[in-house]
């Protein structure tokens, strides 16, 4: 049986199979059904300073092979995800990313340092591209200055990985990816959603209180693809994958882009069973072309460039 | 969070999709599922768990409508591609199913249940009613329909007690709403509700002062076990209020636990322009 190990954006991790961050809750609400311990890493929701209530209803809407959602960063805060919800993931055998949202680069640094307190946190990943919250905007990810001054803050005060998630809702996602690794940080998670957004016809409006939303699943994996492939090429810094990977085939393609591992996001939603599959799927594949691990497939890719 | 889930993600095969009124009577053979409470739900998608289709991509939840052994119905109604799809399936076909999920409703004696469903809203209170009757609980069922045409009567001809039937059309039962009938004087009961919001509004109206009332809330959700945050409704936090996902701390609720929607949403967008 193939060794799925990989080593990744700075993190020893089991497999290269992670679940994304808003796509998994604190880890253990879809327990048993999905169990965290299938995955290499668990990014957990966003937490914000202080506690935040999130987007009225509607927050969702079905699209072709994907989905439109505007939750808002809705997350219970700081404080109590230091007091509650990270000590609940102590036994869970995967690596923890905690992935943050704040309002400035300082608040940022502020809560990295209240983070390094916890050997629980293995990195961070900070996520400078939600599209459905009012501040500044616009995104921090659409600002390779923002990125760099917000990974220059957190960098002296978190000395384990720290990723930063950028948007797809750029010209060239490359140029945020070369400012994130000038700030320090470890890697890249590309992409968050893209913009998007739906028409009621009844009322001619969007059904959405704030108009746009974060379109997500399958739809977007090729524009994913091509970011991953654009970032491992001209970014220079380490990329997790993220963009509506739904099989383990998706999977290799990402690694095959440049990626170090892959999130899974919108697919834990549409099919709960899908990271046991795609772990076995993945096994498979590797065992059928006589690579003993995900290491080796790499450098075949390579021979081949 | 309450509990840990009890549901289990699996491939049913379709026994048979027949009318029903306005409705689609489903009935799948599942094995493997734990047993489900009236009031609790299931998500459900075309396809099998080992290939699920990606398009369109996320099954709907859908209220148990009777779940015996190794036998789940449901009665749905068409409302877009992903129930014209579970309409469409053939005997033998393969369905993706998660669940049992969700808070059901209570089933006690006493204070003495009222179920009131509106369209839609009937099928898990029909599940309810004779639930109640097989542990001899007196209970009233009132049942509303815009038309005679929409009335399931293949789903109350199972229940072991007559439905009260109101149409708009009058043409079966009674002309009007099943609100109607808890005007007036009565004594206390336990209201136990499934339907449209506006009849939901309505029966908190006709409330006795500290009568009990649950009612089963509706709201698009993507992955029904609580983690996505999308099937919010607002309820009261000690003296403020938060959002609780309608798919894990209900879909029945308290009436006193919850707050009104459309006031929660102003306040959220409120703040967060004090935010920006």
């Amino acid at each position: 049986m193939a060794d799925l190990r990989v080593f990744a954006g700075g993190l020893e991790l089991k497999n290269p199979m992670l679940a994304a961050s808003g796509c998994f809750g604190y880890g253990l609400e879809a327990d048993p059904v999905i169990p965290p311990s299938l995955f290499g890493g668990i990014v957990t929701k966003t937490i914000t300073p202080a506690v935040r209530r999130g987007n009225p209803v509607p927050r969702l809407a079905e699209t072709t092979a994907g989905m439109l959602n505007s939750i808002g960063l809705e997350n219970v805060g700081l404080e109590a995800f230091l007091a509650e919800k990270l000590p609940a993931l102590e036994d869970v055998d995967s690596k923890i990313i905690v992935s943050l949202s704040a309002g400035s680069a300082i608040e940022f640094a502020d809560m990295a340092q209240r983070l390094a307190e916890h050997s629980r946190v293995d990195a961070l990943e900070l996520n400078l591209s939600c599209p459905n919250v009012a501040e500044h905007g616009h995104n921090f990810a659409t600002d390779p200055g923002a990125v760099r001054e917000i990974g220059e803050k957190v960098r002296p005060v978190f000395k384990r990985p720290i990723w930063i998630k950028l948007s797809p809702n750029v010209t060239d996602i490359s140029a945020v990816a070369r400012a994130a690794k000038e700030s320090g940080a470890d890697a890249v998670t590309a992409i968050n959603t893209l913009l998007g957004m739906d028409i009621d016809l009844e009322s001619g409006k969007s059904p959405f209180a704030r108009t746009t939303a974060g379109l997500s699943g399958p739809a977007i994996l090729p524009v994913a693809l091509a970011a991953v492939w654009r970032i491992a090429r001209e970014g220079g810094i380490p990329t997790i994958a993220v963009g509506g990977a739904s099989s383990a085939v998706d999977l290799l393609k990402f690694l095959a882009a440049g990626a170090e591992a892959v999130q899974l996001g919108t697919v834990l939603f549409a099919d709960p069973g899908a990271p046991q599959r795609i772990l076995a799927d993945l096994s498979t594949h590797l065992d059928a072309q006589g690579h003993a691990n995900v290491n080796a497939l790499r450098e075949q890719w390579k021979e081949q460039a | 969070m309450s509990g840990e889930l009890s549901a289990a993600y699996r491939s049913g095969t379709v026994r048979a999709v027949n009318r029903d009124g306005l409705y689609y009577h489903l009935s799948m053979e599942a094995a493997g599922l734990a047993p489900s409470e009236p009031g609790a739900f299931f998500m459900i998608g075309p396809g099998d768990a080992s290939s699920p289709p990606t398009d369109p991509l996320l099954m709907r939840p859908m209220s148990v409508l009777d779940h015996q052994g190794d036998n789940l119905d449901i009665l749905f109604k068409v409302v877009g591609r992903g129930t014209e799809l579970l309409a469409a399936a053939k005997p033998g076909d393969s369905l993706r199913l998660l669940g049992p999920l969700g808070r059901p409703f209570s089933c006690a004696a006493n204070p003495k249940p009222i179920l009131v469903g509106g369209g839609a809203g009937v099928p898990p209170l029909c599940f309810l009613s004779r639930r109640l009757s097989a542990e001899g609980i007196a209970h009233r069922v009132l049942f509303g329909f815009n038309s005679a045409d929409d009335v399931p009567e293949g789903a109350l001809s199972k229940l072991s007690q007559e439905a009260e039937i109101f149409t708009l059309d009058g043409r079966r039962g009674q002309k009007g709403h099943p609100v109607a009938a808890l005007e007036g004087d009565r004594e206390a009961s336990r209201i136990q509700a499934c339907g449209p919001g506006p009849m939901l509004e309505a029966l908190k109206k006709v409330r006795l002062p500290g009568e009990a009332m649950e009612l089963s809330m509706e709201e698009r959700m993507a992955c029904g076990m609580g983690f996505c945050r999308g099937c919010v409704t607002p309820v009261k936090d000690d003296a403020d209020w938060r959002y609780a996902t309608v798919c894990r701390q209900g879909p029945v609720f308290d009436v006193d636990e919850l707050v009104d929607v459309n006031e929660a949403g102003e306040v959220c967008l409120q703040e967060e322009k004090s935010r920006g």
